[in-house]
């Protein structure tokens, strides 16, 4: 009887690529789901024997999924798949029942370990006298359509997992990481992308140029002003310092951006140059903020990550900006990513 | 042992990395300094073989201790490079400006990339502080800031 297992995630590119390093040999039913609603449904008719879950998804998380298969004892035995790889993300879902945490993006290797530490796929064994019989891959998953925007917020949801993680680890807090939203809009509208600093009276942020391998974009961290009181106390600043805004400013940008461009450089093989931060602006009002950004570039590819400490009123957006000049390269890369193998 | 071509091809490099106007500080843990360039060597006017080993803290006096240590600390336990620039604090190391006749500015301004850098083990042992000198940058933007303070203040007619 071939074991039932289900992929649980709400990117597509995700699925595309856990169905694909799947065990070629291993005797399986697979099916997706691509948020926890689903996935209930689905192992509720038993489709869900083994069930690999991400956490950050629309309609019902992985969190609450996992509380729900708890409380009804449904029969689902549970590895977290996750881009968020926060300490306290890992010991949450652990605690709600999951038996194994791994972090995103995975490869054959660890996946196979882990399948075959729990027993659920046994390596078939090499002889020596024979010569290995070829395994046919089955293409698991390849039907799965993954379209341009599905690709950009996944790998800005991997970019952002490595962030929150760094932060969580050097603020000793929680990071609640939102869904990234990716826009292709005009440089003028950048504004409007802004959803975690949109109630903010005025705003202080900075600007990291980098580039890779014909990539140019800006990484930016907007930060409400009313967060610097409890940001200055959680980074060890001296909030009597005049300059503690700014440090706090550098320190979380130095942090986030320099995490993030790292997380997307590994999904991108390249390995990206980093200009010195620029302070953007400082107290003032987000329309003001971006207004010298208004002539530059028509299109630009805006990814939108909002940021908050969980238990403190702190609220940052990150923003990663490509100009339309640099998404022939970027979308070249993403073409391995998609394919699955490195570019020589 | 290095054959002839490695030994033209680490010397070459040498003469780059002496040659190139960027400070080149590292340091391990403790904060001992185990390489400083000619950039370095030039314009604090210590030789390398007189800073090799000491502690950076004793050589450069100037430099806030606590305030470094703790962004050294961050760069050494996440393992994730910072960045400082001139508008926090305007200089790391007390340099004279470049430039001492046409000059305008006290000190030479400074942007700084602290680096982690790691061993073949992949466990970081070492800082590596980059000095860059933005002292134009800086000048010509408190320049600019003082221009438009000027312009937008209403005049102080008691003055005249």
């Amino acid at each position: 009887m071939p074991l039932h297992v289900l992929i649980c995630d709400d990117s597509s590119l995700a699925r595309k690529q856990l169905g694909r390093i799947l065990p070629a040999s291993w005797d399986i039913e697979l099916s997706f789901a691509e948020h926890g609603k689903e996935a209930l449904e689905l192992i509720r008719q038993g489709k869900g024997e083994l069930t690999l879950l991400d956490l950050n998804m629309p309609v019902m998380d992985g969190y609450e999924t996992l509380a729900e298969i708890r409380k009804h004892d449904l029969p689902a035995m549970v590895l977290v798949v996750s881009g968020d790889i926060q300490p306290e993300a890992k010991a949450r879902v652990l605690q709600l029942g999951a038996f194994e945490f791994i972090r995103k993006p995975t490869d054959v290797a660890t996946l196979e370990r882990i399948l075959i530490e729990y027993g659920f796929f046994t390596a078939p064994e090499v002889s020596e006298t024979s010569p290995p019989t070829k395994v046919v891959r089955p293409e698991r998953g390849s039907t799965i359509q993954v379209s341009q925007r599905d690709m950009y917020q996944e790998v800005a949801n991997v970019a952002m997992g490595r962030a929150g993680e760094l932060l969580a680890r050097a603020l000793n807090v929680f990071v609640e990481l939102p869904i990234p939203t990716v826009n292709q809009i005009a440089a003028s509208e950048l504004h409007m992308v802004l959803s975690s600093v949109e109630g903010a009276h005025t705003v202080s942020a900075v600007t990291q140029g980098f580039t890779g391998d014909g990539i140019h974009g800006e990484a930016m961290v907007i930060f409400n002003d009313a967060s610097f009181k409890d940001m200055g106390r959680l980074l060890g600043n001296d909030i009597n310092d005049q300059r503690y805004e700014l440090e706090a400013l550098l320190d979380i940008g130095n942090l986030l951006i320099g995490a993030c461009l790292q997380g997307l450089g590994e999904q991108l093989y390249v390995r990206m140059n980093q200009a010195h931060p620029a302070i953007l602006g400082r107290n003032v009002s987000v329309a003001e903020l971006l207004k010298s950004s208004k002539t530059r570039w028509e299109q630009v590819l805006a990814i939108e990550i909002g940021y908050r400490l969980e238990g403190f009123a702190i609220e940052f957006d990150l923003l990663l900006l490509f100009p339309s000049s640099s998404l022939p390269a970027l979308e070249r890369q993403l073409a391995y990513l998609l394919e699955g193998d490195e570019p020589c | 042992m290095l054959n002839g071509d490695e030994m033209n091809d680490l010397h070459m490099k040498m003469n780059i990395l002496a040659a190139i106007d960027v400070g080149i500080v590292v340091v391990d843990r403790t904060f001992a300094i185990s390489m400083w360039n000619e950039f370095m060597a030039n314009h604090s006017g210590k030789r390398p073989s007189e800073v090799q080993g000491r502690n950076l803290f004793s050589v450069a006096p100037e430099i806030d201790q606590a305030w470094f240590q703790g962004k050294a600390k961050r760069t050494f336990s996440l393992g994730s490079r910072a960045f400082i620039i001139w508008e926090q604090r305007p200089f790391l190391f007390r340099f004279s400006p470049y430039r001492p006749v046409t000059g305008t500015a006290p000190y030479m301004y400074q942007n700084i990339t602290l680096l982690p850098l790691s061993n073949a083990r992949g466990e970081v042992e070492n800082l590596g502080i980059i000095v860059y000198d933005v002292t134009d940058t800086a000048e010509a933007a408190r320049s600019e800031a003082l221009l438009r303070r000027r312009v937008t203040e209403k005049p102080k007619w008691k003055e005249f």
